[in-house]
């Protein structure tokens, strides 16, 4: 799941070979503007995340909002460009020229939250496929053009394609619709996928169905997926390998089953009691309520040292190293270090 | 609160019949058919189904909020909040007037919208907004009563005192949700509507929040309908469960029973919708197709398209709520299945395992 080289952790599903997309050392500080006695001050957004998405591979990032999950996704599809790390596609640095850009984007696809938003409601879906359609692969003809654009409602499981092509998005359900926003990425042949939380606004009846078809673009087209959720049971559900986010920095991450069986980070056991779960055999304990920290000015150490039951001195003081802490698990928490014995037995 | 000498479990609120239409005439869209929940005194009911499903236009229509073009064209509600010298009383909601809704709503019913963000004044403290009902309902108070029954109010609910002269956009969206539930709760309803009151929240802020208005509903003694699309979390905190589709409630029934042994398709569906949190990983599918448009229902019983257990029968004719084959008892489910004519198929026929005594055991089987 994760190799160290040097001293970077990168978390991700452990394959051979060169992974598709491979994220180095990704740092965002958004600057914060005005306020009289603030200064220039930045939010910590994302610090230091080492990320690679072999193909053929879904990993899951989990977090509650403001963790940087949705910032890390934006810049791994180049929408926000970052403080410092860089982008690695198949191995090689990605460049900056528009040319570069414009080679990277048809290979890496974000698919947004809201679809009831990202499609554009006076447009067919026809119009929403052909024109990534003819920007990236210039087909010869419109009969080609055509069949193109049916193939892609094919391959998202919308058939007969003839049905849905000269449909205005408001004619379709919201699964229909994450649908088509699904289809358009594919549309430009991408080896990565990314969905920034694809289900969240949708029925929850419908919601597999969505996952589903993730699961199936990973498997028959050998896609890389980053799926970005504050659903920690269905990041279970679809993922390889799951990483947890807190406030911009990853605490733990390994093989999805691991993770929510066996989490050994405080956050992630937080995270898994709060999230419902019918067949709990317990009542829930909490522990480490209260929230999230201001990114602008970030506990020192551990930043999740203020709500931790755990919180030894060092935490409050250094920020803790990924430590291994099973096959493939890393966590960033000083409890699992030989060095500091924990004051209080952790459970998992 | 004062103490209630009607027993814990009889009804506060019956809602029989409910129909409610969107617009009039030819256009008019039946948004709720046939809706008839009972909210017992000291339970919590929830009320779960997906967007467009009827459920929080129920919420609406029963507490007369509903607003045009929302119609309620038939049925009763009726509530029976204790009088001030603790016998229950009667009041036909639908019938009441004005004045006497406006003595009603907070002080013995309230309700607390989903978006705490819009339902809060932005230019209001929330010290303000907090004591509002307060000033119209007891009028005997002075402002410094005032004033800390407000402070009360928010340390109830686990917002410190030094908040109470905040603005909305200071406060946090956790925070902000807790100052709606301590609004509602400020002069002690015997009722309370929540309508999906926790899902813009993140989960850990979810969970503390719904920890606190459980301890303090056995506190406060009052009885909560729990609107929401997340039946994983309604099975963990409501004691009863109503299911909703398609403007109708499909089905009803005790929430153990529910998760262990759901008697309509769509109930199994919707429970089958949740990945687990635990054991084996298996595929899922959910419910195929996508809910129907209230303007073009489908005939007979609304699922029937997406049911894997259709029969003839269900295109034609639309099942009403009925107990299920071989049971007795309270809960009810609307499907043709459960008739008694035919064989039920075993995924709607299983039993609930006895109550579980402190043993944990592992349900992977169901979810």
């Amino acid at each position: 799941m994760t190799t160290q080289t040097e001293n970077r952790v990168v978390h991700g599903p452990k394959r051979e070979g060169v992974p598709a997309l491979e994220a180095r050392n990704l740092t965002k500080h958004f600057p914060v503007h005005g306020g009289i006695r603030r200064g220039n001050q930045v939010v910590h957004a994302v610090e230091d995340i080492s990320l690679a998405l072999p193909e053929g591979t879904a990993t899951a990032v989990v977090g509650e909002s403001g963790s940087g999950k949705s910032t890390l996704a934006r810049m791994l599809v180049q929408l926000i460009t970052p403080t410092s790390g860089e982008l690695l596609l198949d191995g090689r640095p990605v460049g900056t020229s528009s040319r570069e850009r414009r080679a990277y984007t048809s290979q890496v696809h974000l698919v947004l939250q809201d679809p009831f938003s990202s499609l554009n409601s006076v447009h067919t879906v026809r119009y929403h496929l052909e024109r990534p359609l003819k920007l990236h692969r210039r087909p010869g003809s419109a009969k080609e053009l055509d069949e193109l654009a049916k193939s892609l409602l094919e391959r998202v499981a919308l058939t007969p394609a003839d049905r849905y092509i000269d449909k205005y998005p408001h004619e379709l359900s919201g699964g229909q619709r994450q649908r088509i926003a699904i289809a358009r990425g594919l549309a430009v042949e991408p080896r990565v996928l990314l969905a920034d939380e694809p289900v969240s606004m949708l029925d929850v009846s419908i919601r597999l169905g969505v996952l589903n078809l993730l699961d199936e673009l990973r498997e028959r087209e050998r896609l890389a997926v980053l799926y970005v959720t504050h659903d920690i049971a269905s990041a279970r559900y679809l993922a390889d390998t799951v990483v947890v986010m807190y406030a911009g920095q990853v605490v733990e991450s390994g093989p999805a089953l691991q993770i929510t069986d066996a989490p050994a980070h405080p956050y992630t056991q937080l995270l898994l009691s709060a999230a419902p779960a019918p067949q709990r055999p317990g009542p829930v304990a909490l522990r480490g309520r209260g929230a999230p920290p201001s990114l602008v000015n970030p506990p020192a150490g551990c930043r999740f040292n203020p709500r931790c039951p755990f919180a030894m001195d060092i935490c409050r003081t250094s920020a803790p190293p990924a430590l291994p802490v099973g096959d493939d698990q890393v966590a960033a928490c000083w409890l699992h270090s030989p060095d500091h014995k924990p004051e209080a037995p952790v459970s998992t | 609160m004062t103490a209630t000498t009607t027993a814990i479990g009889s009804p506060v609120l019956e809602v029989r019949d409910l129909c409610v239409d969107y617009g009039l005439g030819d256009k008019a869209v039946r948004a709720i058919t046939d809706a008839s929940i009972t909210l017992r005194r000291g339970e919590v009911l929830g009320l779960a189904g997906e967007s467009g499903s009827g459920k929080s236009t129920l919420a609406y229509a029963l507490t007369r909020l509903l607003r045009a073009p929302g119609v309620i064209t038939g049925g009763e509600v009726l509530f029976h909040p204790n009088g001030p010298d603790g016998t229950a009383q009667t009041i036909d909601l639908l019938a009441a007037s004005a004045a006497q809704l406006r003595r009603i709503r907070w002080s013995q019913l309230a309700v607390v919208f989903q978006s705490a963000m819009h339902a809060l004044n932005p230019v209001a403290r929330i010290d303000a907004q907090l004591t509002d009902s307060l000033k119209a309902h007891r009028a005997d108070m002075s402002p410094a009563q005032r004033r800390e029954r407000a402070v009360e109010l928010l340390r109830m609910v686990g917002i410190s005192e030094d908040r109470v002269r905040s603005y909305p956009h200071e406060l946090s969206g956790g925070m902000r949700q807790r100052v709606m539930i301590a609004m509602a709760l400020a002069l002690e309803p015997q009722v309370v509507i929540m309508d999906e009151p926790t899902t813009a929240l993140d989960v850990v802020t979810q969970r503390e929040i719904i920890e606190e208005l459980m301890q303090l509903k056995e506190r406060l003694g009052f009885a909560i309908v729990f609107i929401t699309h997340d039946l994983s979390l309604l099975i963990e905190l409501a004691d009863r469960i109503a299911i909703m589709y398609a403007g109708r409630i499909v089905e009803q029934a005790d929430a153990r029973q529910l998760f262990h042994a759901p008697r309509h398709p769509y109930s199994l569906g919707l429970l089958n919708s949740f990945p687990s949190l635990h054991g084996e990983r298996v595929r899922m599918e959910g419910i195929p197709g996508s809910p129907p448009s209230l303007s073009t229902l489908p005939t007979g019983c609304a699922f029937h398209p997406r049911c894997g257990f259709a029969l003839d029968r269900c295109r034609a004719d639309t099942p009403v709520l009925m107990s299920p084959t071989g049971e007795a008892g309270e809960r009810t489910a609307a499907c043709w299945l459960q008739d008694g004519r035919q064989d039920v198929p075993a995924q709607l026929n299983l039993t609930a395992p006895p109550r579980p005594t402190g043993a944990p055991q592992s349900d992977g089987s169901l979810l």
